[in-house]
């Protein structure tokens, strides 16, 4: 049978198909132009300054953008606080405010991140007990084998910490050149400890 | 019958040419959607560490470097490619190894999983770093 001897029932019916095909795309089509033009979520970020924010590897300047929706990792970090890692879902024309629970860094990981190790065998420095000073800008801990007085500051113009008093070859080991309270804490603690 | 033949035909058309601009509708969807996307290198011996920043809170610099690139050694000797590695957990400080950093590796897209033992020492602030590296 060629075409033309179709009978126009197959015809009709294969049209209506095609129209309805045809509205399914003209819909997809629909959809997805919508999609791509206002198809996002948006992200508020409510975190201190001076931190660094990746999101999925990239680095994040902003504090509020607009995103897919989805699951992306965030990473958090900064000299001053424990890396912070979480994955985020992004919700379609949501907003999300992320404001995590930063710890501030501990005494053991800048310790650890500067100075390494106690000598050629003692491992890695842990500090204790750890005392604070000047709004958390320095510190001082005992580390072993010794005791050995460690006192370590953020360097605001370096962005990074840096020992102020180690009493070890290749360190700074002169208290009149930290501040007056720290000094004075570490003149105590070796008063302290020579005591017994 | 010729007006349906006709009517038949300008939908093909039609059809065929939504059927085009569909498939630009989701390319260009895919091209928007791909701004924070993760990257995916492909595998190598020199997989990108996700979270670097995890590491680089416990080790000095140097000894950060020099943990990578024994990794890389690691991964380019023992014939493994991967197209990243990520750290599961936190690093420890391990006593009874001597204070060393560890943590464990995980080397996707195979799911590998490698323990990892950095020991540093201190020389009058000289650093040396040792990596120790098993499956």
């Amino acid at each position: 049978m060629d075409n033309n001897s179709q009978p126009p029932t197959q015809y009709h019916l294969s049209i209506l198909l095609l129209n309805l095909v045809i509205a399914v795309v003209v819909g997809v089509c629909a959809v997805l132009i919508f999609l791509t033009i206002s198809g996002y979520g948006s992200l508020q970020l409510d975190l201190p300054n001076n931190v660094s924010v990746l999101i999925n590897n990239h680095v994040i300047t902003s504090n509020s953008f607009k995103m897919r929706p989805g699951n992306y990792q965030i990473i958090v970090t900064s000299p001053l606080i424990n890396p912070y890692e979480e994955n985020l879902n992004i919700g379609l024309f949501r907003t999300t405010v992320f404001k995590p629970n930063l710890q501030q860094r501990s005494a053991n990981a800048i310790a650890s991140s500067v100075i390494g190790a106690i000598g050629t065998g003692g491992g890695a420095p842990q500090p204790g007990p750890v005392q604070w000073f000047n709004n958390n800008t320095w510190f001082v801990g005992v580390v072993s084998p010794g005791p050995l007085y460690l006192a370590m500051y953020y360097d605001n113009t370096q962005q990074q910490w840096a020992v102020g008093y180690y009493d070890v070859a290749g360190y700074p080991s002169d208290l009149s050149k930290i501040p007056v309270n720290v000094a004075t804490y570490i003149e105590n603690l070796e008063a302290q400890y020579a005591g017994g | 019958m010729l007006e349906d033949r006709r009517r038949f035909n300008r939908r093909i058309v039609v059809l065929g040419v939504l059927i085009v601009a569909l498939i630009i509708c989701i390319v260009f969807y895919d091209m928007r959607s791909n701004v924070f996307s993760l990257a995916q290198p492909p595998a190598s011996y020199y997989p990108t560490l996700t979270n670097s920043a995890i590491l680089q809170n416990w080790l000095p610099k140097s000894s950060y470097q020099y943990t990578i690139s024994q990794i890389d050694n690691y991964l380019k000797s023992n014939n493994i490619h991967a197209s990243s590695m990520t750290i599961k957990g936190s690093v420890t400080i391990n006593e009874i190894n001597g204070g060393s950093y560890d943590f464990t590796l995980l080397l996707e897209p195979q799911n590998q999983v490698y323990h990892v033992s950095v020991k540093i020492s201190n020389s009058s602030g000289i650093i040396s770093t040792t990596v120790s590296i098993g499956s």
